[in-house]
């Protein structure tokens, strides 16, 4: 039994040490596709650990109806990646982003530590990074870049550019020089609402389900 | 860092899983990976939970974990799926029929039901009807759980309420006519009930006004109707775009204005687009072929005139008209040439006159390239990979222009064969059932579409078997030696489904046991598609049901063991049919005068009225009275019908019992009661036997015979008879034969038990052969041949006969059939040279037909298409008669006269020996219809009979009395 596996049981072995325990379930069913309660339980520790908040304190509800709802989006855009024929992100790409985990927790001990507190294990987190950079991949491909109408990079210029520049005493740079880094600001502007619209869309065409307790 | 030191876990001592019911546990477990003996883990138990889900049984699941003596329990504690397994319409409007409101409502037999599946089904019944006209529809649904057996059963009350009434009709768009004038074309009214077909039925009334006008590319758009619910009115609304007049003409070869409408598809399709142009263009290029116009071209031009007139123009340039006479292959030795030459289009010129379509040949350089290319398959699908077909066209056949032959030169190739086929993947027993159905085998030629076929042959094998996730790929590799393949099939044969429990719901009069005997599966048996797509078949021909569904339930699970849900909408057990119509008959009476011996035609108004009752105690039983009123006939007809008698599939029982008042034949009007069974055994798809006990009752009435006759001829006569029917029938198509036979032979001993009538046997051989004439075989040779012979036996009678003239009598002293039961010929289905039941012997005194004891009727006819496929022709040639007695059927077999009928007085008293065979020819026009060709027959007898009877006035005398040669004869059905 690997220490792992055994830190596992100790969890599992204290959740149930005094009476019946619900060890999993179903929490949501998206258009007939189960997400896990303990799926949604390690999205939220994720998101502490990517987010270096610690993991002393139990899961809030806020904290995991956010988890859910995440995974209710990431199960919708899968369906459609799956749909599309899009490949999964590669193993190398995967574990690049592991190694900046572990980096980030200053060695391997550390990083071993951070997910016990968690209660993640590294199988875990390696899926759960995967399918993080799949969909992204994916919805890069799904909004990929269109040109920037040069009207609105002028209007940005004028309108939003030069005005701060001056507001801080400085020469406002010429168009030429900035105007890639201004499509670029706006493509993810439109971006985040074009991915927003999109979910949206998705939502209201699937069937979700949420069980109850979830 | 030293690793963390950690107590033991708590061991699973024992895992449960919660089974739907109706269902093991055991079915479950092997799902759960986690095992036994170890601390739970929590990946384990997810992919536990997740395999349980995916079979499909459950709608939730739940993980816990119980503390108990030496560990914790583990339970999968679930919430049962339920599945559609009934769904009805009550109080529903038709149309739309049921099973379009369930293909509407979106639900499926054998889903999952979902409360939001209901509600979304609720919605799209109301739109649904909506299109029918019913705008306030409401549709209540409401759901019974059966849960020991998983099922729901879904009823959707529907109260569809009135039918939206047309408030008004706008037009907008180039219309080119007033609104008042398309409102009148529409022939809509105001204020009546808008049906889809109503609307429907405008557009095309519109559409058909402007085509009316050469407007054949007109386009009406119907908007969204507008509704008014206060009022439940609707306001219509159409777009029209009328386009230009289209004028079509043709140049070049000269078109009656109706052949172009014939061959032209713009005028029935009322729209002139490319694709309808085009293929008009094609439709005269092979009108013009078929002419033996082989080098014809057809170009069209479209012109616009001006903006209001389209002109279509096509182009023909014929060329000389040629004939294709001969089609010959060389350098074939694989095929002979019949073989090649069933498969090109090409054909030689024929016998037949110019005007017949085809008649010189068929030909063009693209057919030719076409029957090549066809040849080349034929070749490449039976080993020859590499072969090779030229056709050579000889414009000139020996040496005369417009004469023309195709010669395919052939160059074969070698044959690859196969060498050897592995079925990698299949288990034993399937392999060896497989092998059976391949074509693909060691030693046969090898073709690429023969893989192909095999493969799906496999593929269907396996999913009538039960493997419904089977896959199958099939590749081809050199074997060592030179020209030849190794063929392997990669089989994934998967889990096999199977049958759980089948459910049978709807029924309330039909007995369950009835329709489980129309399945061909059970419980345990392998899920076969086939099975039940089947088994569906045969219940909705039982006639029993409108509507039967077979299905799985849960079919998209992951579950092996399937429950089966048979669900059926009983048909009306009652039905009822009237009718009204005109029998017209030749040969009838009417006139009971002497004179009238030949009858004339009758007319009588004719009332029928039917009624049925199915499943009569609940079984696939029938009672049915059929009845008849007219003047000339009155029948009533009370039958019992059991199919399956006995419960043997092959073996039906039928019990009737009838009244008959008949009067169709001049010598007397008869009643005739009858009671009877009938039994037929099955022997097969062709054949079959069918034994008959009857008994019936015969009184006759005012019979115009000899007065001598009366005493015997006119008293009832009761028979009993039993008998039996041996046929066969191997027609391809018993209402329009073209090609097979019918043979039937019947066997029956009659006893009758009025004073002085003989008892008797009957056997009648009746065969009928049909041959298709020519490569297409449109033209068919057929014939029929019937014979019949009644033997009696037991008492006979004296019968003494009166010369009227003379006065003197004589006596006879022999069998009597009674007079109903005599053969009796002449007519539409039979000679055709007499009219309805006037051959045969006929009574000295009064000349009325009196039917014989021998019966022979061959007609022979040649049946052939004359104008399209609807209309056609026969010639036929009728030979026989109804005869005295059998030994004077074979005496007068070659006579084409009788004996005794030029002579100008009875020498004798008594029956003349009048028997003779008679010979007709006659010509014939069938038209198709739905309901089978309808036949108009002129038939010419060329040696009509003289036949002699008495006439009292002016002055006692022995007259004499020629048949008309000429008969007509109009009627629905082939003769035979």
């Amino acid at each position: 039994m690997t220490r792992t596996s055994r830190i596992a049981a100790l969890l599992i072995l204290l959740a149930i040490a005094a009476a019946a325990q619900v060890l999993d379930r179903i929490a949501v069913l998206v258009d007939g596709q189960p997400i896990l309660q303990s799926e949604i339980d390690d999205a939220a520790w994720f998101a502490r650990l990517s987010a270096h908040a610690g993991c002393e304190s139990p899961l809030s509800a806020s904290e995991l109806q956010t988890a859910r709802e995440h995974l209710i989006d990431d199960q919708l855009l899968s369906a459609a990646r799956a749909a599309a024929g899009f490949p999964a992100a590669s193993d190398a790409l995967v574990e690049t982003q592991l190694d900046t985990l572990r980096l980030r927790a200053a060695g391997n001990a550390p990083w071993r530590d951070q997910l016990l507190a968690c209660h993640l294990d590294e199988a875990t987190v390696r899926d759960l990074i995967q399918r993080q950079l799949t969909l992204l991949a994916f919805l890069d491909q799904h909004f990929s870049d269109a040109p920037e109408a040069e009207a609105a990079i002028d209007g940005y210029y004028k309108e939003v550019f030069v005005p701060q520049a001056q507001a801080h005493n400085l020469a406002p740079a010429p168009l030429d020089d900035v105007r890639a880094t201004i499509a670029a600001l706006l493509r993810q502007q439109q971006r985040g609402s074009a991915e927003a619209a999109w979910l949206k869309e998705l939502r209201a065409a699937a069937r979700i389900e949420i069980k109850g307790g979830g | 860092m030293a690793a963390l030191l950690l107590p033991p876990a708590p061991s699973v001592v024992s895992i449960a899983v919660q089974p739907p019911p109706g269902r093991s546990a055991s079915e479950f477990l092997p799902l759960v990976v986690q095992p036994v003996g170890q601390a739970p883990r929590r990946d384990l138990i997810r992919r536990s939970i997740l395999a349980l889900y995916a079979t499909g049984e459950f709608s939730d699941i739940e993980a816990v974990a119980q503390p108990t003596a030496g560990g914790v329990r583990l339970l999968f504690e679930t919430q049962p799926n339920f599945f559609l397994s009934v769904i009805r319409f009550v109080h529903s409007p038709d149309p739309p029929a049921a099973t379009e409101l369930e293909d509407a409502s979106g639900l499926v037999i054998g889903e999952v039901y979902t409360p939001a599946k209901l509600a979304a089904a609720e919605t799209k019944l109301r739109q649904r009807l909506q299109t029918y006209g019913y705008y306030q529809a409401a549709v209540v649904a409401t759901v019974a759980i059966t849960p020991s057996t998983n099922q729901a059963t879904v009823s959707f009350a529907i109260r569809a309420g009135a039918l939206a009434r047309l408030a008004q009709v706008s037009f907008t768009g180039i219309k080119l006519f007033t609104d008042a004038a398309l409102f009148r074309a529409s022939k809509l009214r105001a204020g009546e009930p808008l049906s889809r077909e109503r609307i429907e039925d405008a557009a095309s009334a519109l559409q058909a006004f402007y085509a009316a006008q050469g407007r054949l590319t007109a386009n009406i758009t119907l908007a969204t109707p507008q509704f008014h619910p206060a009022a439940n009115l609707v306001d219509l609304h159409f777009d029209i775009a009328a386009g230009p007049v289209v004028t079509i003409a043709a140049e070049g070869y000269r078109y009656s204005a109706g052949a172009l409408r014939q061959l032209l598809p713009m005028y029935q399709e009322r729209a002139a687009d490319t694709a309808l142009v085009e293929e008009g263009r094609g439709n005269l290029r092979n009108d013009l072929q078929n002419k033996g116009y082989f080098d014809a071209t057809v170009t069209y031009s479209r012109a616009q005139i001006n903006p209001d007139r389209l002109r279509i123009l096509y182009t023909i340039v014929p060329g000389p008209k040629q004939s294709l006479d001969a089609v010959r292959f060389s350098g074939n030795h694989y095929f002979d040439d019949d073989d090649l030459a069933e498969r090109i289009a090409l054909r030689a010129n024929s016998p037949w006159p110019d005007f017949v379509p085809g008649a010189r040949g068929r030909f063009s350089g693209s057919l030719a390239q076409g029957d090549a290319e066809a040849i080349a398959q034929l070749y490449r699908s039976n080993g020859f990979a590499a072969v090779a077909v030229h056709p050579i066209i000889n414009n000139a056949y020996r040496g005369a222009p417009n004469h023309v032959a195709v010669d395919f030169q052939i160059d074969e190739g070698p044959q690859t064969r196969v060498r050897d086929v592995h079925l990698d993947g299949a288990s034993a027993a399937n392999s060896a059932a497989l092998r059976q159905l391949l074509m693909t085998a060691p030693g046969q030629p090898f073709a690429p579409a023969s893989v192909a076929s095999d493969r799906n042959a496999i593929l269907t094998y396996y999913y009538n078997s039960g493997f419904q996730n089977a896959t199958c790929a099939a590749q081809s590799n050199p074997a060592p030696a030179a020209n030849q393949q190794d063929v392997t099939f990669t089989i994934s044969e998967g889990a096999p489904q199977t049958i759980h429990q089948v459910f049978i719901d709807g029924n309330h009069y039909v007995h369950r046991n009835v329709i489980a005997h129309d399945l061909s599966f059970q419980p345990g048996q392998p899920l076969s598609q086939m099975e039940l797509l089947d088994s569906q078949r045969q219940l909705y021909d039982s006639g029993l049901f409108t509507s039967a569904a077979i299905a799985p339930a849960n079919p998209d699970g992951a579950i092996l063991n399937k429950d089966v849900y048979v669900t059926v909408n009983e048909a009306r057990r009652y039905t009822f049919s009237e009718g009204i119509g005109l029998q017209v008959q030749g040969g009838t009476g009417g006139d009971a005068s002497l004179r009238d011996v030949l009858g004339h035609t009758g007319y009588s108004p004719l009332f029928s009225f039917d009624a049925t009752r199915t499943a009569m105690t609940g079984r696939d039983q029938t009672l049915s009275l059929k009845s008849t009123y007219g003047t000339l006939q009155k029948r009533a007809v009370l039958g019992y019908d059991m199919p399956d008698f006995l419960d043997r599939s092959w073996l039906r029982a039928d019990w009737t019992t009838f009244y008959d008042d008949t009067f169709d034949i001049r010598t007397f009007r008869a009643i005739r009661e009858q009671a009877g069974v009938q039994f037929e055994q099955s022997l097969g798809s062709a054949a079959g036997l069918t034994y008959t006990l009857e008994y019936h009752r015969v009184r006759v009435l005012s019979p115009l015979v000899a007065p001598q006759e009366i005493p015997i001829l006119s008293q009832p006569v009761q028979v009993a008879e039993l008998a039996a029917t041996y046929h066969r029938d191997h027609r391809d198509d018993p209402l329009d034969t073209h090609s097979g036979s019918y043979n039937s032979l019947q066997f029956g001993v009659d006893q009758s038990y009025g004073q002085g009538f003989a008892d008797f046997g009957r056997t009648v051989f009746q065969n009928r052969w049909y041959r298709p004439l020519g490569k297409e075989g449109r033209v068919v040779l057929a014939r029929s041949t019937q014979v019949g012979f009644a033997l009696p036996f037991g008492e006979r009678s004296t019968v003494t006969f009166t010369n009227p003239i003379t006065a003197a009598t004589s006596t006879v002293h022999d069998y009597v059939l009674p007079l109903p039961e005599r053969f009796l010929a002449g007519g539409a289905d039979s000679l055709r040279g007499f009219s309805i039941n006037q051959a045969g012997p006929r009574d000295p005194i009064t000349g009325f037909p009196v039917g014989g004891e021998a019966l022979l009727v061959n007609n022979l006819e040649l049946r052939f298409p004359l104008i399209g496929p609807s209309i056609g022709g026969v010639v036929f040639y009728d030979v026989g008669n109804v005869y005295s007695t059998p030994r004077q059927l074979f005496r007068s077999l070659l006579r084409w006269r009788p004996p005794a009928s030029s002579t100008g007085s009875l020498t004798a008293a008594g029956p003349a020996d009048t028997d003779f065979t008679s010979h007709t020819v006659g010509l014939g026009i069938r038209y198709k219809t739905p309901v089978g060709p309808v036949r108009f027959d002129a038939g010419f007898m060329l040696n009509p009979p003289t036949f002699q009877y008495f006439s009292a006035a002016p002055s006692p005398a022995i007259l004499f009395q020629r048949l008309p040669p000429f008969h007509f004869f109009f009627s629905i059905g082939q003769t035979f």
